[in-house]
């Protein structure tokens, strides 16, 4: 065995090399595996899943390697569990960055995504061409993104292009260019001089899979047709739907197919792709079989220009099938004869000495750097938390919540990040005081949307490097804080996906998704959502906080499960709360939260409190409170007009309801604390705080019962008072209930320790972690 | 003594003033100490139009022009720059003939309304007479007038006719002739390459001249240089080439061993506000850049950070070709000497004379007419307005230590508010424009004087190439500092308990107020501090700087070992000749 020139990253001579080659394909694995091995590496793990779909058509499992290795049998169990090609558990990447230094990866875009995010080795990116149009660079931003190429740079001298022919790399973007490391790809390839090429079967083997399924591959198919019109032919290849042509062989066994390239009497490649050439011209040449092919295509540049085989047109092609079909012998053997030249070139045994230098160039730029230590503050994560739209109330409280829980969680991860909060820069919506209960270590900065139209954006992300190309007559969203727009944070978690035209993606992004109140409210005119649910299939991933919006995500947006975090509902702490004593006199009132959105149930409620006074004579009054309570009968809306007249043209319930308006966070939690009880009447959202505030008072609650509210009963433990919100009279019941049970009502509150559990210290780890997988 | 030969290749865009341009006076610096050597002599290779502008940055500088040799494509600039300014002079000459004629309507205006009021008092009695006799002496009044109004009317309509003809024209009309071929031009299938050609002329309904001028003289300059290059590679007696910018990919064309300078890459870092700010020319020119950064064989660079950051972290290059030299320091007190100023309190004077006369470039100049204290207290930053030099968040900052703080010092920028529209926005709408005054285009002494008359130096920016000379400028007057913690700061500012009393947050403008208030409050225990690593900069002068150039100039023109071209063909090739 020849000795490896080169070392790995962190071992010494004596010790192990490891390698995982996680890909399954059956000719390939028999050609790369003893490259490897010939450069020393004794010990390589291969896949044992792979998806059954077309890419994976020449795929199977080997487990012979795993007698190769040496690591503990249990964790490598682990790793064969794991389908490479998806999401591989955090576990197994834990075990393949304890033992590996390479991982050789293939084309597929999550395989790329989960390598460059976990694995903290060499990842070497196997590229074995692509048709004419068309690049590995515009198929990765296309793939996995800006961000997703941003990650793979920022990998520096980690990730390797490792491309098999050393001028697929002309055509890439620099960053390819400047990561190309040639290994080339070579045949496995045995001639069973037992079994010569006979040819006694005058037809054409022409090899087409995919018929189809693949627009691709139909043309080809319809072209050779075509072009062959009148020859006798079979057309080999796998095909995953039926094609009716009895020419058309589809799947085969070995020994068939065998059996075809040992009878039939050439063979015909039909591709003129610059940048990719498949395998079945070569086993063909092996076999002995004549093979005629199309000049302009990978053949020429392996040696084949001046090969009888070669053909400059379908003309000359048919001239030449004929000639060999008719039994011409003389030229039958002059193709035979010349065209092993082209085996040549990838015959594995001639290639070690550039997988040699390509792994050696590897193996050199791994080696550290005499780099001095550039000291800075800024070097921590930055994750900015952005809120779109002008929010207050309960978005913005719990925005700023997200923002606390990734600056705690990071710490309790001993990960410090920096966080920013950022909102818009209106001085009169938001002031100093709005942000006060913000921890003094998170930074705050007001920005404003700035609007970049295709040219700008296409010229943004070129000076940031990139290639990316922008849809065309697109306008895109840049958050300009005046300083950097952003660009100095690593991700940004834009809190609700109202982004009504896309985010430039010059940083990954997160949406943070409360509800998906349009599919269930008749609030915005069709189509005007679209914008939103297109931020949300942007983003790298969506966090939502209750099961019931998940699922919308999933169902009504179309979100992919994987995208969808389900994390924690986060409640405020609430300064200053003290429960109310259990012998505290008994209060005159009610609280009713609300706003002037649509699917706070206005009318039903007002429905309710008039039943409530007139029929069921109840005693307490209503205190209504909330953004724009104070002039919600004059708002003039329409879903806003029934409770208006209902209201204004009954002067008793006039004179129970006080409007009290947005109340200072002190003021509402006086009024709070001396209430009976809190009532929440809305129809559909992603439940409210306001019952955990209230619970924590010891002010129970009434509540609509809708899926939110459930999630945030059960995870509080509030013991809430269900009530119908398309019932008038079942919500009056309940007030009635609540005002003669109250007692029992507030011993049905959580105690102190079960608050501990649902704190928001415990829950902020959840948050730091899925933030930091999109970093 | 041998003499050792090298070559700096610079290449600027025409009429580019290299006395106002920071490369420019990198350059003088630079050419200043190479004079004085013995050992090595310098050839400056540039394009025929640059050598102009040489000449003028040796005067301005002292540099005697005879200690080196200027070699140009030609003695004679292109024909189409020669037509340029020609155009350029002809429109300054129509600018001031315009002016002329605007001035003198200006004058004609009042007799042109008293000849008006006169027409409309005719019409007047002539349509409202019942008298024929008055009618009759008025008519014979108005005829020979109505004669001698009559060229001037057609001339008016003519003017007319030939506006909405040009409007016409200029429009999709489609019976347009333009249109026609246009449309013509854009249907053929034979015509691609005219189409290509003259295609984003004619398509481009909002036709640029500027564009068009832009993109002909990028083409003027490509020639030139590719020329210039040319006769560079027929001097086998030079060494080494020396370029002080990475604007120029061609310099990698030169066959001797060349160092390419590269500053900084700045816009990789503020893509936003470039792609805001810049135009496509701009985009040009950075890609031209990344083109001649890697293709360059030897870097030299201000600061490790660009080194490691920029250069090998972005853009892959071998961290063993990239060489750092750091700036020396900028030494701003002699500009404050003069013959008689002996003593401080002279040279305070001397000072406040120069600032008055720099306050009279403000871009508020109202404010200042009578400004009579004589004592300014205020805070100096000295820097172009770029995106990179952060300055809305020194304004805020600023903003909160005015408002809310009360410090009631001034703030003075050097850099033009009006290119920027964020920050004359800023300033505007928060009504500051009497506290924070922009003074563009100081000179060198009137700089001095800001810098030695300021209470504090601030400098916010983001990022830089080399540590930011405003330490050393300030310091060398006896002015305290406060900036931005960046690496570069920190490369240079290494102490600790140093760097907790000078450096701040330059994303947190909270941070950034709180320290100028406290290097305020703590002026003079600050400059204690800040003096020594002042003094211990100072011993590095520029021709130390030139020193090392030259010893990197003399380590890459020793004869390196003949590399095989990394090509594809050459792999290929290799790969046959394995089988």
């Amino acid at each position: 065995m020849m000795q490896p020139a080169f070392q790995l990253q962190g071992m010494n001579a004596s010790q192990p090399k490891r390698i995982m080659w996680l890909l399954n394909h059956t000719t390939l694995r028999k050609s790369e595996i003893p490259q490897l091995v010939k450069l020393g590496i004794t010990e390589i793990f291969t896949p044992k899943n792979f998806p059954c779909d077309e890419s994976n058509l020449s795929a199977d499992v080997s487990w012979e390697l795993d007698k190769t290795l040496s690591i503990p049998a249990h964790e490598l169990d682990i790793l064969n569990q794991q389908n490479w090609y998806d999401s591989p558990s955090l576990e197994s990447w834990t075990i393949a960055n304890k033992y590996f230094s390479f991982v050789i990866i293939g084309f597929f875009p999550l395989q790329i995504t989960a390598a460059s995010k976990y694995f903290q080795g060499a990842v070497i990116l196997r590229a074995f061409g692509l048709g004419k149009g068309f690049t590995y660079t515009d198929i990765l931003y296309s793939t996995v993104g800006v961000s997703g190429v941003e990650r793979l740079k920022r990998m520096g001298k980690r990730f390797w292009f490792a491309a098999a022919y050393p001028h697929l790399k002309n055509i890439e973007g620099d960053f390819l260019k400047e990561r190309e490391c040639y290994l080339p790809l070579g045949m496995h390839i045995k001639r069973d001089v037992s079994q010569p090429w006979t040819g006694d079967d005058p037809r054409i083997f022409f090899v087409c899979p995919r018929i189809k399924t693949s627009p691709y591959y139909e043309r080809v198919y319809n072209k050779f047709r075509k072009d062959f019109s009148g020859f006798p032919h079979v057309v080999g290849g796998a095909q995953p739907l039926p094609v009716t042509d009895p020419n058309v062989l589809g799947f085969v066994s070995r020994e068939a197919h065998d059996n075809n390239m040992r009878r039939l009497r050439l063979m015909f490649y039909h591709s003129t792709e610059p940048n990719h050439i498949h395998y079945h011209p070569f086993e063909a040449i092996q076999a002995g079989m004549p093979l005629l092919f199309m000049a302009g295509g990978m053949l020429d540049l392996l040696g084949g220009k001046n090969l009888p085989g070669r053909c400059r047109s379908i003309h000359e092609a048919r001239k030449k099938a004929r000639l060999i079909l008719k039994g011409n012998k003389r030229f039958t053997e002059a193709v035979r004869n010349s065209q092993t030249r082209l085996l040549g070139s990838v015959r594995e045994e001639n290639l070690g000495h550039f997988w040699e230098v390509g792994m050696q160039k590897i193996a050199d730029r791994l080696k550290p750097q005499a780099r001095p230590h550039l000291t800075a503050v800024l070097k921590r994560p930055r994750i900015a938390v952005l809120l779109p739209v002008e929010y207050r109330g309960g978005t913005l409280r719990a925005a700023k919540l997200v923002a606390e829980a990734l600056h705690v969680g990071s710490r309790q991860s001993s990960e410090d990040a920096d966080i920013v909060f950022a909102h818009l820069d209106n001085p009169k919506l938001y002031n100093d005081k709005d942000f006060e209960d913000l921890p003094q270590d998170i930074q705050q900065r007001s920005f404003n949307w700035r609007v970049y139209d295709t040219a700008m954006a296409k010229r943004t992300l070129r000076y940031a490097r990139h290639t990316w190309t922008p849809v065309e007559d697109t306008s895109y969203y840049v958050p300009d804080d005046g300083i950097k727009q952003f660009y100095d944070c690593d991700l940004w978690v834009v809190i609700s996906d109202r982004l009504s035209i896309p985010l430039l993606p010059l940083r990954p992004y997160m949406a943070v998704i409360y509800d998906y109140l349009q599919r269930y409210e008749n609030f915005l005119p069709p189509g005007n959502d679209q914008p939103y649910i297109n931020a949300a299939h942007a983003a790298q991933r969506v966090l939502v906080t209750t099961k019931f919006t998940q699922q919308d995500a999933i169902q009504y947006a179309g979100l992919s499960l994987d995208k969808v975090k389900l994390v924690p509902m986060l409640a405020p702490k609430f300064q200053n709360t003290a429960l109310k004593p259990s012998g505290a006199p008994s209060p005159a009132y009610f609280l009713w939260t609300t706003n002037a959105s649509v699917h706070k149930n206005h009318f039903n409620a007002a429905l309710a409190l008039d039943e409530y006074y007139k029929r069921l004579n109840g005693q307490l009054q209503c205190y209504v409170t909330g953004v724009d309570t104070h002039g919600l009968l004059q708002l003039g809306t329409s879903h806003l007009q029934p409770m208006a007249q209902l209201v204004d043209s009954n002067p008793s319930l006039k004179k129970q309801i006080h409007w009290l308006g947005d109340l200072p966070d002190q003021n509402y939690q006086t009024i709070l604390q001396n209430a009976a009880f809190l009532w929440h009447p809305a129809r559909i959202d992603n439940g409210t705080f306001s019952v955990i505030e209230a619970a924590r008072m010891g002010v129970p609650s009434v509540s609509s019962d809708y899926p939110a509210m459930r999630e945030i009963d059960t995870n509080f433990g509030l013991n809430l008072c269900w009530a119908n919100f398309d019932d008038p009279k079942d919500m009056a019941r309940q007030l009635k209930w609540m005002e003669e049970n109250l007692l029992e009502a507030r011993k049905n509150l959580p105690s102190a320790q079960a608050w501990e559990t649902t704190s928001m210290e415990r829950q902020a780890q959840t948050y730091w972690k899925a933030v930091r997988e999109c970093l | 003594m041998p003499v050792t030969r090298y070559g700096i290749f610079v290449a600027f865009f025409p009429k580019v003033d290299l006395q106002t341009e920071g490369l420019g006076r990198h350059l003088g610096a630079f050419l200043k100490s190479a004079g004085t050597r013995k050992d090595v002599e310098f050839i400056i290779a540039c394009p025929s139009w640059t050598k102009k502008s040489i000449m003028a940055l040796c005067e301005s500088e002292g540099i005697n022009p005879n200690h080196f040799e200027i070699i140009t494509p030609s003695s004679v600039s292109p024909i189409l720059l020669g037509l340029y300014e020609a155009y350029r002079a002809s429109q300054q000459y129509g600018r001031a003939f315009l002016r002329r004629l605007l001035d003198s309507s200006r004058k004609a205006k009042p007799r042109a309304n008293r000849i008006r009021r006169h027409i409309a008092w005719l019409e007047k009695h002539l349509t409202g007479t019942r008298n024929p006799i008055v009618f009759l002496l008025l008519a014979a009044y108005a005829l020979p007038l109505c004669i001698l109004a009559l060229p001037f009317i057609i001339l008016a309509v003519g003017i007319k006719a030939a506006w909405s003809l040009r409007r016409i024209l200029a429009s999709s009309h489609p019976l347009n002739l333009y249109v026609r071929i246009r449309n013509r031009l854009s249907r053929s299938r034979y015509l691609a390459f005219t189409r290509r050609i003259i295609g984003p002329v004619l398509h481009n309904t909002s036709f640029n001249p500027k564009a068009f001028m832009a993109h002909l003289f990028n083409s003027m300059e490509e020639q030139e240089i590719q020329r210039l290059v040319k006769k560079i590679n027929t001097k086998t007696n030079i060494q080494a080439w020396y370029t002080p910018a990475a604007f120029w990919p061609q310099f990698n064309d030169i066959s001797a061993p060349g160092l390419m300078c590269v500053p900084d890459i700045v816009m990789t870092e503020f893509p936003t506000a470039f792609a805001q700010k810049g135009s496509e020319g701009l985009l040009h020119n950075f890609m031209a850049t990344e083109k001649a950064i890697r293709g360059s064989k030897h870097i030299v660079t201000y600061s490790e950070t660009t080194k490691w950051e920029a250069l090998v972290d972005q853009y892959s290059i071998n961290p063993d070709i990239i060489h750092v030299i750091h700036h020396a320091p900028h030494n701003l007190s002699s500009p404050l000497s003069t013959s008689n100023a002996v003593s401080a309190n002279t040279s305070t004077d001397h000072s406040n004379i120069l600032l008055k006369t720099a306050l009279r470039k403000s871009t508020n100049p109202l404010h200042l007419i009578n400004y009579a204290n004589s004592n300014l207290r205020f805070i100096f930053y000295a820097s172009q307005i770029r995106p990179s030099k952060n300055i809305l968040t020194l304004l805020r900052a600023y903003e909160y230590l005015l408002r809310k703080r009360y410090v009631g010092h001034k703030l003075i920028l050097t850099g033009d508010p009006d290119r920027t529209p964020e920050v004359e926005s800023f300033i505007h709408s928060n009504n500051l424009h009497n506290d924070v005054l922009c003074l563009h285009g100081l000179t060198t002494p009137e700089l001095a004087a800001c810098y030695r008359l300021a209470e504090l130096a601030v400098n916010p920016t983001l990022s830089e190439g080399g540590f930011p000379f405003t330490f050393s400028e300030a310091l060398s007057v006896g002015t305290p500092v406060v900036m931005s913690r960046i690496p570069v700061t920190e490369e240079t500012i290494t102490e600790p308990q140093l760097q907790g009393m000078m450096l701040f947050n330059p994303y947190d403008w909270k941070n950034v107020a709180q320290k100028i208030e406290w290097a305020l409050q703590n002026r003079e225990a600050l400059l204690q501090k800040q003096m020594p690593l002042y003094k211990k900069l100072k011993e590095r002068t520029w021709d130390d700087v030139v020193s090392e150039h030259i010893h990197i100039l003399e380590r890459i023109s020793t004869p390196e070992r003949a590399q095989t071209p990394d090509t594809s063909e050459t792999i290929l090739l290799e790969r046959r000749r394995a089988v």
